[in-house]
């Protein structure tokens, strides 16, 4: 068996080259595109986040029901922020899904404390002007 | 070398296919999420979140798939916090829903109250008012009565011969009830002392002046005494027959007020006299 050498010409030589180079091209450009910043759809979902930790803030003022959340929804929409300028995407989506939930937790907190003291202070009241109006029946009597 | 090499490889490779093959070890979010999202769900006012309870039900079957389907545990984690916080929030909203019906029934047990309130006390005003006609009708009686006590003490003393007078209801005694210039008094007088003192108690509210008179016999102050004496006589007789100290006034006029002439006997025993003047509101004293 002969061997026969591998003899490379300088048109396969030049082939290879040009493959090299588009994949490297191609890579680049989706490394540049991962910098450059995330879909719109992320975008959309970091922006109504911030709207909603926005909402929040607005609706719980300085209650303290709801106050721990909502630090979690501004933690999670700066790490959604920071994400989406790190052009990480998935980090991004889930931050700002996050900071989505725990505002919406928060406002959720601060208005079912708001109902049950309502609730609390009606029922009281309600049980004191029974005792009242029972009182005033018996010196009625 | 190259064993070592392989080895090296191979270790890396099972390390690998280890990690992506290996069931995930127990994840504290999933174990809560597949604890709380069944818990919320069968709550009795599970509707008011029904979008919420959705969305938890969702990741936590996600959560479930990629468990199942060994997926990866940041994916897993993911997906079972977003079950709990959907799940969390379906339960705060459940709670303020609770919350919102119990204000509502407390409202309506609140109205209930006034309502019942109110009408005890329209009853007891009803009451009240019934009361006042009976009293206002016991009063209206009462000063009928009194209106008859009063008139029958205006009968006593007319049946005593008293008269109706500017002055007031004068009653006189004359001076037969006198021992001479004397200011005892006869036993004859006891009768009609008796009478009037009863008719006095029987009305506190009434009062009598009594008044002494003589004629112009003697000189103006013996006579102004003597007036004096028997007015305080009868006074003192009405005392002691328990009228009360206020009802009873005694003044001595001496001569000054006549009610026939001095020249005759007989005008001077009309002018010796004691007179019973009775006030109230009909009849006031001319003192």
């Amino acid at each position: 068996m002969n061997k026969q050498p591998i003899v490379r010409t300088p048109s396969a030589t030049r082939r290879t080259g040009t493959r090299g180079l588009l994949v490297l091209s191609m890579l680049g450009a989706g490394m540049i595109a991962g910098c450059a910043g995330s879909s719109t759809l992320t975008k959309d979902r970091v922006a109504q986040s911030e709207v909603a930790v926005r909402q929040a803030q607005q609706q719980i003022g300085q209650s303290e029901s709801g106050a721990t959340e909502l630090q979690q929804a501004k933690n999670s929409l700066a790490a959604a922020q920071n994400s989406m300028s790190r052009g990480d995407e998935q980090g991004a989506d889930r931050n700002a899904t996050r900071a989505r939930l725990h505002a919406e937790l928060a406002v959720a907190k601060s208005q079912s404390a708001a109902a049950q003291s309502a609730a609390a202070e009606v029922l009281a009241s309600s049980k004191t002007l029974q005792q009242e109006v029972d009182r005033n029946s018996q010196i009625a009597r | 070398m190259k064993v070592r090499y392989t080895f090296g490889v191979s270790l890396a490779v099972i390390a690998v296919l280890g990690a992506c093959s290996a069931p995930p070890k127990r994840i504290e979010s999933l174990e809560m999420a597949r604890t709380l999202v069944p818990q919320v769900e069968t709550s009795e006012r599970a509707g008011v979140a029904a979008a919420d309870l959705s969305n938890a039900r969702k990741s936590l079957d996600a959560a479930n798939r990629l468990a199942e389907g060994r997926g990866k545990r940041a994916d897993i984690e993911y997906q079972s916090e977003m079950a709990v916080m959907s799940a969390q929030i379906a339960h705060e909203k459940i709670l303020a829903a609770e919350a919102q019906q119990k204000v509502e029934g407390a409202t309506a047990q609140r109205q209930q109250v006034l309502l019942q309130a109110r009408e005890r006390e329209i009853e007891r005003s009803a009451m009240d008012a019934k009361d006042a006609d009976a009293r206002a009708l016991s009063a209206e009686r009462s000063a009928d009565a009194s209106e008859k006590h009063a008139a029958s003490l205006e009968d006593e003393l007319a049946g005593m011969r008293a008269t109706r007078t500017e002055r007031g209801l004068v009653l006189t005694l004359g001076d037969v009830l006198f021992d001479t210039g004397q200011a005892a008094i006869r036993p004859a007088a006891y009768g009609t002392l008796d009478r009037l003192a009863s008719a006095l108690r029987d009305h506190p509210s009434r009062s009598v002046v009594i008044e002494g008179h003589t004629d112009n016999v003697g000189d103006d102050s013996s006579n102004q005494r003597l007036s004096e004496s028997r007015a305080q006589s009868v006074q003192s007789a009405l005392l002691q027959r328990g009228v009360s100290t206020t009802q009873v006034s005694a003044v001595g006029r001496g001569e000054s007020v006549p009610v026939s002439e001095n020249e005759s006997l007989g005008g001077r025993q009309q002018n010796r006299r004691v007179e019973l003047i009775f006030t109230d509101d009909r009849a006031q004293s001319a003192l």
